[in-house]
């Protein structure tokens, strides 16, 4: 029995052939309530690796060329049938909708801060006097308030300006990975983003970055929002 | 435009293949089976994933309402010490089980993950 692979989400459909997935099956779209899905229909998914996510990459970057926003989906998103996918579709059909139209006209540039520490901040605003319950609760404050807060690439966002559209970062702090920061930065505008980084290299020391992208905007979706 | 991109070091390269481990961990959550080997283990990754899952939704409630400023000094250190133990508790429960933290979550299909 076949199940409905959900690979992304599509601001139309589109003008060229859909070709056939990653499991060489037959590609299709089907419109719902505005939003239009590609699907395949599979008996069985291969396990998530490098050269699955290659390949469904590949599916859907060959689409985005023809399309003006690929919101991509989790890989291994199976449905019962269509009308499973229909009904997951109307249950997000706002966010997602909200989702394409941020991700329209624009790819993602994936930026890596790497050192030997984190930048120092500020300690917790807790009173020196406090017990063990305020100091932790304050701590969980401070922590969350951090978890998309990266301030060592201060001099790049000037750098970049109106370049990126969007910003999503998470902090890692597990040196020397510090921080994955992701732009959603119009299509075309990745050589000028890398020459940005290039720029700024220098005044971003002691840290060092790295960039890879353009990707599709995988970290952009409605997950994400 | 790759020309300009410098080649990472080694030990930036092993920090970034553990961190896509660590999220490749988290994104195969599996859904609740219980295992007819090891019943105990599957019950209490159950129980504690739900116990986790409304600590953190007390922890949410109190962090709210420290930065609305609607906690009185005494309770802001009462919450704080009973959801401090909680997790403690949890952590302390499932490493008896041998339980990983990424492992107390549930893959509710589409609707994502628990927790």
């Amino acid at each position: 029995m076949s199940s409905v692979y959900l690979y992304a989400i599509l601001s139309g459909a589109p003008s060229c052939e859909t070709g056939s997935g990653v499991c060489a099956e037959p590609l299709r779209t089907v419109a719902f309530g505005g939003l239009v899905a590609l699907v395949g229909d599979v008996t069985q998914l291969p396990p998530a690796s490098a050269m699955t996510l290659r390949a469904q990459d590949a599916v859907l970057r060959r689409l985005a060329a023809a399309l003006d926003a690929v919101l991509p989906v989790r890989y291994g998103t199976l449905l019962a049938d269509d009308a499973a996918l229909a009904e997951a579709l109307e249950s997000r059909r706002p966010q997602l909708a909200e989702a394409l139209r941020r991700v329209a006209g624009c790819e993602q540039m994936t930026l890596r801060l790497w050192g030997d520490a984190p930048a120092v901040t500020p300690p917790a605003a807790a009173p020196t006097e406090a017990g063990p319950g305020t100091r932790y609760l304050t701590g969980r404050l401070e922590a969350q308030a951090r978890a998309g807060h990266v301030p060592e690439l201060a001099p790049l966002r000037a750098g970049l300006g109106d370049l990126v559209r969007e910003e999503r970062a998470e902090r890692h702090d597990r040196p020397p990975l510090l921080a994955t920061v992701q732009h959603l930065v119009p299509r075309g505008a990745g050589s000028r983003y890398v020459e940005t980084v290039h720029a700024v290299r220098d005044e971003l020391r002691p840290w060092r970055v790295s960039v890879t992208g353009p990707w599709l905007p995988y970290a952009f979706g409605e997950d994400a929002a | 435009m790759s020309a300009r991109r410098p080649p990472l070091e080694v030990r930036e390269l092993d920090s970034l293949r553990a961190e896509l481990e660590r999220q490749a961990a988290l994104a195969s959550t599996p859904r609740w089976n219980a295992s007819p080997e090891d019943v105990q283990r599957s019950v209490a990754r159950l129980v504690l994933t739900l116990v986790e899952f409304v600590r953190q939704l007390l922890e949410r409630q109190a962090l709210r309402r420290l930065e609305g400023g609607t906690l009185s000094s005494e309770e802001t250190e009462a919450v704080g010490v009973a959801l401090m133990r909680l997790e403690e508790t949890v952590d302390d429960l499932a490493a008896r089980f041998g339980l990983e933290r990424h492992e107390l979550n549930l893959d509710l299909g589409p609707l994502g993950r628990l927790l």
